[in-house]
């Protein structure tokens, strides 16, 4: 009986590890969201996806969404509206690579709020939005 | 025996959960890391800019190591060479990573100063990256080393009072694709002249010939 709890232990553990740099930035984000907002209850996919989708005045004045370079279907191909260079697919089901370094993921979500938002996005908001691309493709 | 086991299990569940509390690789150096690590690292260019970034500066000293560094660097080809898939992932990941030896240094450097606002988009990157980006940059730009062919021919046709961000804005480009109609470059298989590889089919390799290029809904081109 011991020995199986041991194992389990142990299982959980390395499970833990193996999707834990995604996972432990959500919990980053979750802590910061919490922080500025105290009645934040949790991350929402539908409200990741409002932000994904709706336009704003952007980069060079253009009005775009996140959609406008990574399009309506997250597994499919994107082109980046203003220099028309292919992007591969958002959706870590169909694109096994995506989410899988923090640094970069931190580097875009900076980069294209900025483009679609001219700000950064706030600890929430990014949240969200990875809800939705995690759950995108399912 | 079995305590052993037990207490072996429980050394590399405490060491497994303390790294991952504690691994984080993430560093925020993201607020203008393009000009802050340009101060920083690169003293002697960036004088002029040295009030401004006071405030985030960190003091690393490589006074008169810098200038030796200099000399060295260029000759490090391997070491260059092993930035480059680093250059072309970050900065071709939103357009066509142009060989550096398309613009002088002082364009290089001038861009990697400016990258918070890198043609109205933050482009900024990590301390690391940006490094080793700045210095494959300068090492292989026109004025660097010995250039020829187009490399050569752009190079020359700089001003040497002109900076051009753009190789689309030295003289020699302009020439050269004098004859492309607006309507050709703003088709939205092309969309900008920024988009070299749209038309030249072996830009990527750094191979710009003229048979090898096909500009869509029109074809090759001739004369």
């Amino acid at each position: 009986m011991r020995r199986v709890a041991l194992m389990t232990l142990i299982a959980g553990t390395l499970s833990f590890m193996q999707g834990s740099e995604i996972e432990s930035y959500l919990n980053e984000l979750r802590a910061e969201a919490k922080a500025q907002n105290p009645s934040f209850k949790g991350f929402d996919a539908k409200r990741g996806e409002k932000i994904f989708f709706s336009k704003h005045i952007g980069k060079r004045g253009k009005e775009i969404s996140c959609a406008s370079c990574h399009t309506d279907d997250l597994s499919r191909e994107g082109e980046n509206i203003f220099t028309g260079k292919k992007i591969e697919p958002l959706s870590p089901v169909a694109n096994p690579k995506r989410l899988s370094k923090v640094k970069k993921v931190k580097k875009w979500l900076r980069r294209n709020f900025k483009d679609v938002y001219k700000r950064e996005g706030t600890a929430q908001e990014k949240g969200d939005v990875l809800l939705f691309i995690i759950s995108s493709g399912k | 025996m079995k305590k052993y086991l037990t207490y072996g299990i429980g050394a590399i569940l405490v060491a497994g959960l303390s790294i991952t509390a504690i691994a984080d690789e993430d560093r925020e150096y993201t607020k203008k890391s393009g000009a802050y690590f340009a101060e920083t690292e690169y003293k002697s260019s960036y004088k002029e800019h040295e009030n401004g970034y006071k405030e985030h500066h960190e003091k690393e000293r490589y006074e008169h190591e810098d200038e030796e560094r200099e000399e060295h660097r260029y000759t490090n080809k391997q070491r260059l060479m092993g930035y480059k898939p680093i250059y072309v992932q970050e900065c071709g990941s939103c357009h066509m990573a142009y060989q550096p030896e398309f613009l002088p240094k002082r364009s290089w450097i001038k861009m990697m100063k400016n990258l918070d606002d890198h043609f109205q988009t933050d482009a900024t990157l990590d301390k690391d990256e940006y490094k080793k980006i700045y210095e494959y940059l300068v090492a292989n730009a026109a004025d660097s080393k010995s250039v020829g062919g187009e490399y050569e021919e752009i190079a020359d046709s700089i001003k040497p009072n002109e900076t051009p961000l753009r190789i689309s804005d030295t003289p020699y480009f302009k020439k050269e694709h004098r004859k492309i109609s607006k309507e050709l470059i703003a088709q939205k298989e092309v969309k900008s002249i920024a988009n070299c590889t749209a038309c030249h089919k072996e830009a990527d390799r750094g191979s710009y010939d003229e048979n090898e290029i096909i500009i869509p809904n029109y074809g090759r081109w001739d004369d």
